[in-house]
């Protein structure tokens, strides 16, 4: 059997290693440019950090060189990730419009946007306007649970 | 006498109708919950946390304390109905009662499960109040390189505890620490890892990685399934059960034997006490050991009480365990008491000695409520919800994940009022479903984060103290202790493994 390239033996195990120790590697570079470990023979605000850096490299090493042998091999499946990659979308968009245009308004739109993402895959279809009016029951009461039981000041947007 | 009276003054404060109906509504969460797949009660508890900043801190930990309880027994509703447990820790507890669902005895499974778990968190609870404060002078006497080591045992327990992949129980437990490096350091007023992002001065808030980690990645991952992975057998959902048929008979109780709750009980305990072992590895070892100990050690697997009857006293067992290091030395036994102690930080309490010698009077309710919903387990599920307990898996998925999403990021909003931390529990989420997705323990990324700051408080502290060095680690007689602890669990936990019980289990069903 010929022998596998590097490209090749890369999985989903061994990619989440290199992305650790990519991200650890900007972490231990922020880390030396922030302060030096030791300073006047004491202990600087980065000695801790720079060692425990060091600790994730040995790890995920561990972790590379098991997924490098391990027989799976790296697979995209579009239908599996395109639904969390739309959660994520929506929440972040949510995020960003939440103060601008208030927590009423912004909130029905993330939450029905949510149903309207799960719908097919419930079991419960539901009819457009009921999806509407579910939406709006439960912001209303996450609105009355915490602005009027717990004293929650949500915001009530800045564009209006 | 003095511990005594305060634990009494606690049940005097529950029983004030305000504060003891907390602990009802904490247990009917609950145990939604953790009958739900996919739910548990330390998402519950992380999204109740933004709530808890108005609310009086008693009525938040007492209700904390029947979500737990009720999370804990009531994953077992789902394992044994659907074969799809509600919580890890009912992951045994699937194997015998689905079995002996099919076999129509889905009531006595369910009603065994309730007992054992009644008199597993009962034996948990009275344990804790008896031992907690016998913790709280032994807490006394550690001082700083002692504490180094102890948080040292605890992380090298939560790693080694993983056992399939100890290398992601590291990866995951230093992730949970680097977070916390960033922003503003532990002991001097300068800011790290900030990357040029002046909003990340601040740091990373715990509400937004107990949020983002428990609830944002659980709506990740279940927005992947679809609704076949759920279906629920239409002839198990008609099947009529009736209340009486719940109850456990004294002939079934004597043939399990009270040795085994007590035994199941007091293994659960012990490995309640040891941090990021939980509820899942308590029902795992009381398993294999009913197992061992049985007569008919064959019929494991085939749908046995005995084999209810031991996992689930275990993990409710587990709460009581968990909550004497979490109170005592501020290192949480499971998930759940970490987002416990998530509560207690956020309004300003620090767990320790001090805050059960100083403040008994705010922890002792805790303890008369986690005793309560251990004793209410059976009388309220069996009798108000049993019958609608497999109605729980029909749940409208769309409303239910929506609903989360929306408490969840507003409760990351509601942690500094500031966007910034709500986009961090996104973030953090994104993180947390990524790691999941690879089976690493967000459970150790959480305690990475809940510790961090202190192991490298105290690392720094011991190495003041002794000028630079080291050794002080290994002189200090309450530091060699926790190391030498360190050489056991590492030697019975990494070296010795134990025997894998699915295997046997896999003998049993084949023969």
């Amino acid at each position: 059997m010929a022998k596998k390239n590097i490209l090749e033996r890369i999985n989903s195990t061994s990619l989440l290693a290199i992305i650790l120790i990519i991200a650890n590697s900007i972490y231990l570079i922020e880390g030396i440019n922030t302060a030096p470990p030791i300073k006047n023979g004491e202990l600087g605000i980065t000695f801790f950090p720079i060692l425990v850096s060091v600790l994730l490299y040995i790890a995920a090493i561990c972790i590379l060189i098991a997924g490098i042998r391990e027989k799976s091999v790296l697979s995209f499946n579009l239908s599996k990730i395109s639904k969390p990659s739309a959660v994520i979308f929506i929440t972040f968009i949510y995020v960003l419009i939440f103060k601008q245009i208030g927590y009423i308004l912004s909130s029905i739109l993330y939450v029905l946007s949510l149903m309207l993402l799960f719908e097919d895959e419930t079991g419960f279809k539901t009819k457009k306007l009921l999806n509407i009016v579910y939406s709006i029951i439960i912001v209303l009461l996450i609105y009355l649970l915490y602005q009027k039981v717990f004293g929650v000041r949500l915001p009530v947007g800045e564009v209006f | 006498m003095e511990n005594l009276i305060g634990i009494m003054q606690g049940f005097q404060t529950l029983f004030i109708p305000g504060v003891l109906i907390y602990v009802f509504l904490g247990f009917f969460v609950g145990t939604f919950f953790g009958a739900v797949p996919g739910l548990t009660a330390t998402l519950a508890i992380a999204l109740l946390l933004p709530m808890t900043y108005s609310m009086d801190i008693v009525k938040a930990l007492v209700m904390c304390m029947g979500i737990y309880m009720a999370g804990m027994y009531a994953g077992s509703v789902t394992a044994i109905t659907i074969n799809i447990p509600g919580a890890p820790a009912a992951i045994m507890t699937a194997i015998e009662g689905n079995k002996m669902m099919q076999r129509g005895q889905g009531a006595k499974a369910l009603g065994q499960a309730a007992f054992a778990s009644m008199i597993g968190g009962t034996i948990g609870s009275i344990l804790l109040m008896i031992v907690a404060p016998f913790a709280v002078k032994l807490a006394l006497l550690v001082k700083t390189p002692g504490k180094f080591s102890l948080i040292l045992f605890a992380f090298v327990v939560v790693i080694l505890v993983q056992r399939k992949s100890i290398a992601k129980g590291a990866v995951a437990t230093i992730l949970g620490i680097m977070i916390t490096t960033i922003g503003i350091d532990v002991m001097q007023a300068a800011s790290r890892f900030t990357f040029g992002i002046d909003s990340l001065v601040q740091g990373i808030a715990l509400m937004p990685l107990i949020i983002g980690t428990f609830a944002i990645s659980e709506l990740l991952i279940q927005s992947e399934k679809s609704c076949n992975d759920q279906l629920v057998n239409k002839e198990i959902l008609n099947q009529k059960i009736k209340r009486k048929d719940f109850l456990p008979s004294i002939k079934e109780i004597k043939e399990i034997g009270l040795m085994l709750y007590i035994k199941s009980a007091l293994i659960g305990y012990f490995i309640g006490v040891l941090p990021g072992a939980g509820g899942s590895m308590a029902a795992f070892i009381s398993y294999g050991e009913a197992m061992r100990s049985s007569k008919n050690p064959d019929k494991f697997g085939t749908g046995t009480l005995e084999g209810i009857a031991a996992p689930e006293a275990a993990n409710n067992a587990v709460c009581g365990g968990a909550l004497v290091p979490m109170l005592t030395f501020g290192i949480p036994g499971d998930a759940v008491s970490a987002v416990v102690l998530g509560v207690l930080i956020i309004n300003g309490l620090q767990p320790g000695p001090r805050l059960m010698t100083t403040q008994f009077h705010i922890v002792a309710p805790m303890f008369a409520a986690l005793f309560v919903s251990a004793l209410i387990i059976l009388p309220l599920t069996l009798y108000i919800l049993g019958p609608y307990f497999i109605k729980i898996v029909c749940i409208n998925r769309k409303i239910l994940y929506s609903s989360i999403a929306l408490v969840a990021m507003v409760g990351g909003y509601v942690s500094t009022y500031s966007t910034f931390q709500m986009l961090m529990t996104l973030i953090m989420g994104i993180i947390a479903y990524f790691l999941r997705k690879q089976n690493y323990p967000t459970v150790s990324l959480l305690l990475g984060f809940i510790l961090g700051p202190m192991i490298e408080k105290y690392f720094r502290r011991a190495l003041y103290i002794s000028e630079g060095n080291p050794l002080i680690f290994l002189t200090e007689w309450d530091s060699i202790v926790f190391l030498i602890l360190i050489a056991v669990f590492y030697y019975f936990l990494a070296v010795r493994r134990p025997i894998d019980i699915k295997e046997v289990i896999e003998k049993n069903r084949s023969k």
